[in-house]
């Protein structure tokens, strides 16, 4: 009777020994994740982020390309960028929110306009056209909407040939 | 029986020395997950969806329009906190923060009165209560009720709970009146509160010594005269509110209403998925996500965790629940109260949502399900310290599985709440201008939208994290 406790006692020792194990192991985990993250946050952001913020603006990935902004880009900044329709394979410089329309990123567009970018210079005002230059209905709707400024309502027609963005184009 | 009562009571009502300390010790091991938890949903922006409309409501609405039960949707109290604390204070900062502190307060109160209401007496109870928490952090019933801001049922669960520790504690004069003013404020928040009513009934029935008929009969008078009250007011109201889930897909409101003449059916169906969500994780919202995966042969592994993990914990709960209400006959236990509590909920919550099924609406019953939980692995722990050899191990290795797997989903409810700021925050990148267009017609609604775009779009917001994919498909489903 005595051993067969004694053995019953054992046996709910070594339960309550095994069951903490996975409880432990999953604390220790979080923390230890946590600590790491704390320390190098950058190792822990979703596996996808463009290198520089002009892909991020291309791939229509408003959170990545936001964070170029929060880290000190300038949505207004004129950055270089080359396609090889759009800009026939050459670098040409652009504004941001151009490059959004011409690479039909709506996310880009709408992240762009909200987190500060302007159309005081005539060719942000004409990126109107460019949308409707390449039948992109959506983000032209996007940007006669949210423009505080009046925009083109009648676009010079698209000359054929030419590399849409050169003609929008800032030198 | 004598010595299960005894270590029961000596559990329930703490009076082992020890009991303090292992209740530290399980806050202690639960502390990482709920300190990131928590520190996430401080974090989180606000989602553009749901809030704006929200707190446009409160700024705008006299208060008396909340009170008057004439919609469908009839939560007075959620209201009017969220209007107390809108109108309040002086800038969106300070009222957005209190808005946050109405959700998450309760919610970390749920925790802590849950692992203080367990009580575990020795290392082994310690362990399963740990486990336990991990059920009610990990279960669809708790991730889907941290949506900022609708905290209406984030506040039912912690009052269920302590109406239910009241109830089965010694009477003492401000007992009744306490648990009548925590049914008020839980229906008062939402309708879901009335699930309290059954569960005074069951455990006046099954003789807690906090029960009194004259409690329950006075909360069934409450509940009559909010049925009256509802009915009276009760406009036209649309058959089906919302979107419902059925079989592998989902109806828009107004295609069950041409489909279903007869809607009685599909308001079972809704009920029964709403109960199957807190025992087995599937469906979610009545449709059978899981199920249709593994029919596709696409299934993943959270899927098999959450399934397998819900399965066999219900099972669990079953053959103890069971054992306990053949054992006590009727001289009944707490063990047995708790197993008939969990069942009085579930019908209550699968009853109240039966115009459609979502996981949140599970969450009253799922207190229940996880204070149950932490009984019965402690039964069964404790049978099988009496098993020799393979039957002794096969116990074993399903207790650390158990274990194992349900720590899995508290983690994996970490991520969901990183995938929800993640969410919310891309939601302020890219949809306001949406927004201006279609609410053009809405000044209150726009300028409460213009006054939160910061903190939507500050930087820094919690995200989900980057892992291995193995180790994301076992958190969570893909995004």
């Amino acid at each position: 009777m005595t051993r067969s406790l004694e053995l019953s006692a054992s046996r709910r020792r070594l339960v309550g020994v095994v069951v903490w194990i996975p409880t432990l192991v999953a604390a220790l985990v979080i923390t230890g994740l946590e600590g790491w993250r704390a320390a190098r946050p950058a190792e822990f952001v979703v596996a996808h982020r463009a290198s520089t913020f002009a892909d991020a603006i291309a791939e229509n990935d408003a959170r990545s390309a936001s964070e170029f902004i929060w880290a000190g880009e300038d949505p207004n900044a004129i950055i270089p960028v080359h396609h090889t329709t759009l800009t026939a394979g050459r670098v040409v410089f652009v504004s941001p929110l151009v490059w959004a329309v011409a690479t039909h990123a709506p996310r880009s567009v709408l992240m762009l306009l909200g987190l500060g970018a302007s159309m005081k210079r005539p060719s942000d005002r004409m990126a109107v056209c460019l949308a409707r230059q390449l039948h992109d209905t959506e983000i032209e709707a996007v940007l006669r909407v949210d423009s505080a400024t009046p925009l083109p309502t009648s676009c010079p027609p698209g000359q054929s040939g030419q590399a849409p963005l050169t003609a929008y184009e800032i030198r | 029986v004598a010595l299960t009562e005894n270590a029961t009571a000596i559990v329930l009502t703490g009076r082992q020395p020890t009991a303090r300390s292992w209740t530290v010790v399980v806050l202690f091991v639960s502390a990482p997950v709920l300190v990131v938890l928590f520190s996430t949903l401080w974090r989180t922006p606000f989602p553009l969806s749901e809030a704006v409309a929200n707190f446009e409501d409160v700024a705008k609405a006299p208060p008396s329009s909340f009170l008057v039960p004439d919609k469908s949707y009839y939560r007075p109290l959620y209201q009017l906190s969220l209007m107390a604390i809108w109108r309040t204070a002086r800038s969106v900062e300070t009222r957005l923060a209190g808005i946050r502190l109405l959700h998450m307060v309760p919610l970390a109160c749920l925790v802590v009165l849950f692992i203080w209401h367990t009580r575990p007496r020795t290392g082994l109870d310690a362990a399963m209560a740990a486990i336990a928490v991990a059920v009610l952090v990990g279960s669809p019933g708790f991730r889907d009720n941290m949506e900022l801001p609708l905290a209406y049922t984030a506040v039912g669960m912690p009052l269920a709970l302590a109406v239910w520790v009241l109830l089965n504690n010694d009477p003492r004069s401000w007992h009744a009146p306490a648990i009548i003013a925590m049914f008020l404020v839980a229906v008062g928040f939402k309708e879901q509160g009335l699930v309290i009513v059954p569960l005074a009934a069951v455990a006046w029935w099954m003789g807690a010594p906090g029960a009194s008929r004259r409690l329950v009969l006075t909360l069934v008078a409450l509940t009559l005269a909010y049925v009256v009250i509802r009915l009276h007011w009760r406009a036209r109201w649309p058959l089906f509110e919302q979107s419902v889930g059925l079989g592998f897909g989902v109806l828009d409101p107004s295609k069950v209403d041409a489909s279903f003449g007869f809607p009685y059916w599909v308001f079972a169906y809704s009920s029964a998925s709403t109960v199957a969500n807190v025992l087995f994780s599937e469906p979610t919202r009545g449709t059978f996500v899981i199920t249709n995966d593994i029919v596709n042969g696409k299934v993943q592994t959270w899927e098999v965790i959450q399934l397998a993990s819900s399965a066999m914990m219900t099972a669990a709960i079953v053959c103890w629940g069971v054992s306990c209400v053949r054992r006590d006959a009727q001289n009944w236990s707490i063990e047995s109260r708790t197993f008939v509590a969990l069942l009085a909920m579930l019908a209550a919550c699968g009853v109240l949502s039966f115009d459609y099924s979502r996981d949140r609406l599970g969450g009253m019953a799922l207190v229940f399900y996880a204070s149950a939980a932490y009984l019965a692995l402690r039964a069964l722990a404790e049978r099988a310290a009496q098993l020799n050899g393979v039957r002794f191990a096969s116990v074993g290795l399903l207790l650390v599985s158990l274990a194992a797997m349900w720590q899995v989903r508290a983690i994996g409810t970490t991520e969901q709440a990183r995938r929800t700021s993640w969410r919310n925050q891309t939601e302020w990148l890219t949809d306001v201008p949406k927004r201006r267009i279609d609410f053009a017609d809405r000044p209150t609604y726009l300028q409460i939208m213009q006054s939160m775009i910061p903190q939507g779009i500050r930087p820094g917001a919690p995200e989900e994290s980057r892992y291995p994919e193995w180790v994301a498909r076992t958190l969570l489903p893909p995004p």
